[in-house]
């Protein structure tokens, strides 16, 4: 027992004695999904980040170099998402979180950074619960609530549609959240809810539930899910010759959705986003052609997002002048009008980022922009 | 009514695929008791190899990508025999098993570091659209029919091999008794290599069926790997028909529970029926109860 006792000795005194990092050096534990299902979205917030932060080299180099960037693995999943952000906090020793997109995975890794006492930024996860769990957690996206009830808003007004139904990923935060906020508006502006069906992510075949759906007759079907599974509900609507326009979130920003429902049936939907690649904005149109320079691609809303939260950490890490989680805290919770090309963003007092919405419409191959929607009050909705 | 047989065609046209899986499930298990998990991943890689052919080959018939596909995943399933299964074939029954989850694993993530991790088209696809029935309110694709009858294909060629042919009388008699056969000169190792071979072909020919319809990714093969595990368990594993009937059933099952209960509790209220089932009859629909002697 007394030997086991100096074991745990040894391994405090191993811990304290740690060097202790310079506290003018910021080091960032970046957490997205690499692998899995949501790659795509964790490739992009990457690759959005290292534009960030070659372009801060250039316009701030004090900066860009006190600043190193940990990337982690979360696998598409809320288990390894926990699992990683602990490495990168207990392991690497960062003093912020960056991640990730997935509402359900920041939720499992919110946690871990709280209990480190460290803040966690996520440019991505629009689920309300993200930041009531702890005043250590910013977010630099616009919230479910608010891109639920403009959709609902755009179907009403803008489209002139009054039967929706809903098709949700039951297993997802972020589907039954924008599902639930969709509904409450959609219900309140004199619209009606048909059909209320959902599916699994992972699975492939949702004719049943969209042969139910048909028989409701609904003029618009809200799907608020992933661009994988999205895609195969657009396929298999066209092949069963259900013609309806479906309207979504931010979770269909992705190339593949078009892939994967073919020309025909990716036609002349809507979902709302965080960033056109269309938008007339000179600071978009920079941003869109030094991405599609460096990464011979389009960019999606996910980078971004990925390059304004990096950009919004570093700024907040320049005021704070130091790498304390107070500090830091402060700082970002004092971000007003900070410039990007996801829009302007203003930290409200629940740490979320009040930003302008963007609709997109979907052609054969690709998504145009459609309306940019007002600022958000920023006050949630109890 | 018409809703009814709307949600049959879909579940059958489903289940079936199921069903080619399962045969691979209840083959291998009938051979030499393993319940391989690695199974829905060689369906997974028929159904990349498939794709790739396809891209790679332009021109190249869908009927030789599919043919390429299925020797392709048995070729894969006979290597992971003879590579991860052979050598612990005398160790008790828990170190094959684990070792099948294993390659599982390690099949699922050579495909994403191959192939990628994000979801793909297929690069060919059905032709598009269907025979309604106007009368009856239903309608059958193009895409459910040509999978119904490919399935149907398939299950009377492997009745065939299984019953009519000299090979297929050596499996049967190795999956009654392998020391047995093997003293009556049979060649056990061969036949289980060719009934990995076999099972996996079947499932591979699914990948391809399957991408066609859907998309390809690594994790493609877990759920209709589980489908068709359950399936196989439902038929009574070790049976051949019954692993057919059990598919389908599966199938039926799960588009009638989204159908008429509930879409959101649509896995949990399939699986809760099939402990029902088991629980009634554990052997499985068409299993044999077997007495274990200690």
């Amino acid at each position: 027992m007394v030997r086991f006792r100096c074991t745990l000795a040894a391994i405090a005194l191993a811990f304290t004695a740690h060097p202790v990092l310079a506290a003018d050096k910021l080091k960032v534990g970046a957490v997205f999904a690499l692998s899995g299902g949501q790659s795509t979205y964790g490739e992009e917030s990457i690759n959005g980040l290292d534009l960030a932060l070659s372009n801060l080299a250039k316009t701030d180099p004090a900066l860009a170099a006190k600043i190193t960037v940990i990337r982690e693995d979360e696998k598409s999943n809320p288990v390894d998402a926990a699992t990683a952000v602990k490495k990168v906090l207990n392991v690497d020793q960062v003093d912020i979180v960056f991640g990730t997109v997935a509402s359900s995975n920041t939720l499992a890794m919110v946690a871990a950074a709280v209990a480190a006492g460290k803040p966690l930024v996520t440019p991505a996860s629009t689920n309300p619960e993200v930041t009531k769990k702890s005043p250590l957690v910013f977010r630099t996206c616009f919230i479910d609530p608010f891109q639920g009830s403009v959709l609902a808003d755009f179907a009403l007004h803008n489209l002139s549609k009054k039967k929706a139904a809903v098709l949700l990923d039951h297993k997802s935060d972020y589907s039954m959240g924008l599902a639930q906020y969709f509904e409450e508006a959609f219900k309140a502006g004199g619209g009606e809810i048909v059909a209320n069906e959902a599916y699994e992510a992972g699975k492939k075949d949702f004719k049943t539930q969209l042969t139910k759906i048909r028989a409701r007759r609904p003029d618009v079907l809200l799907v608020p899910g992933y661009y994988q599974e999205v895609g195969l509900i657009m396929k298999q609507a066209r092949q069963m010759g259900f013609q309806v326009t479906m309207l979504g979130g931010d979770g269909w920003d992705s190339p593949t959705l078009f892939e994967l429902a073919g020309a025909e049936a990716a036609k002349d939907h809507y979902f709302s986003s965080h960033f056109a690649p269309d938008d007339k904005d000179p600071a978009v149109q920079k941003f869109v052609s030094d991405y599609k320079a460096r990464f011979g691609k389009q960019p999606g809303a996910m980078a971004s997002l990925g390059y304004d939260g990096i950009l919004i950490i570093a700024d907040a890490f320049k005021r704070a002048g130091t790498n304390s989680a107070p500090a830091l805290q402060k700082a970002l919770a004092e971000t007003v009008n900070f410039r990007g090309v996801s829009g302007t963003t203003t930290i409200n007092a629940q740490h979320d980022a009040v930003k302008d919405i963007v609709i997109l419409k979907t052609g054969s191959t690709g998504a145009t922009f459609a309306a940019k929607i007002g600022v958000a009050t920023g006050k949630k909705s109890h | 009514m018409s809703e009814f047989l709307q949600f049959l065609i879909n579940g059958v046209a489903v289940g079936s695929m199921y069903a080619l899986i399962a045969l691979g499930y209840t083959m291998v298990y009938g051979i030499v008791s393993l319940i391989n998990f690695a199974h829905g991943e060689f369906m997974m890689m028929g159904a990349f190899i498939g794709a790739l052919v396809l891209n790679r080959l332009q021109g190249t018939p869908l009927v030789v990508a599919l043919l390429i596909a299925m020797l392709a995943s048995g070729l894969i399933a006979v290597v992971t025999e003879l590579v991860a299964y052979r050598p612990l074939r005398n160790q008790p029954k828990i170190f094959v098993l684990t070792a099948a989850i294993a390659v599982s694993v390690l099949l699922q993530n050579v495909a994403r570091l191959v192939f990628g991790s994000s979801a793909v088209a297929f690069p060919a696809s059905f032709p598009e659209g269907s025979i309604a029935f106007d009368s009856l309110g239903i309608w059958i694709e193009y895409s459910q029919l040509i999978v119904l009858c490919l399935s149907l294909v398939l299950m009377v060629g492997l009745w065939l091999v299984v019953n009519k042919t000299k090979i297929g009388m050596a499996m049967r008699a190795t999956s009654q008794d392998l020391e047995a056969a093997r003293l009556m000169g049979i060649d056990t190792n061969l036949i289980i290599s060719f009934t990995f071979f076999v099972g996996a072909s079947l499932a591979g020919a699914v990948g391809v069926l399957y991408g066609m319809q859907y998309s390809v990714d690594p994790l493609m093969g877990v759920q209709p790997g589980l489908a068709a595990f359950v399936a196989a368990v439902l038929g009574g594993i070790g049976s051949l028909p019954g692993a057919m009937i059990g598919g389908v059933l599966i199938g039926v099952i799960e588009n009638l529970v989204a159908g008429y209960l509930s879409s959101t509790y649509q896995s949990a209220i399939t699986f809760l029926i099939l402990i029902l089932v088991l629980s009634v009859k554990p052997s499985g629909l068409l299993g044999r109860m077997t007495v274990v002697k200690v």
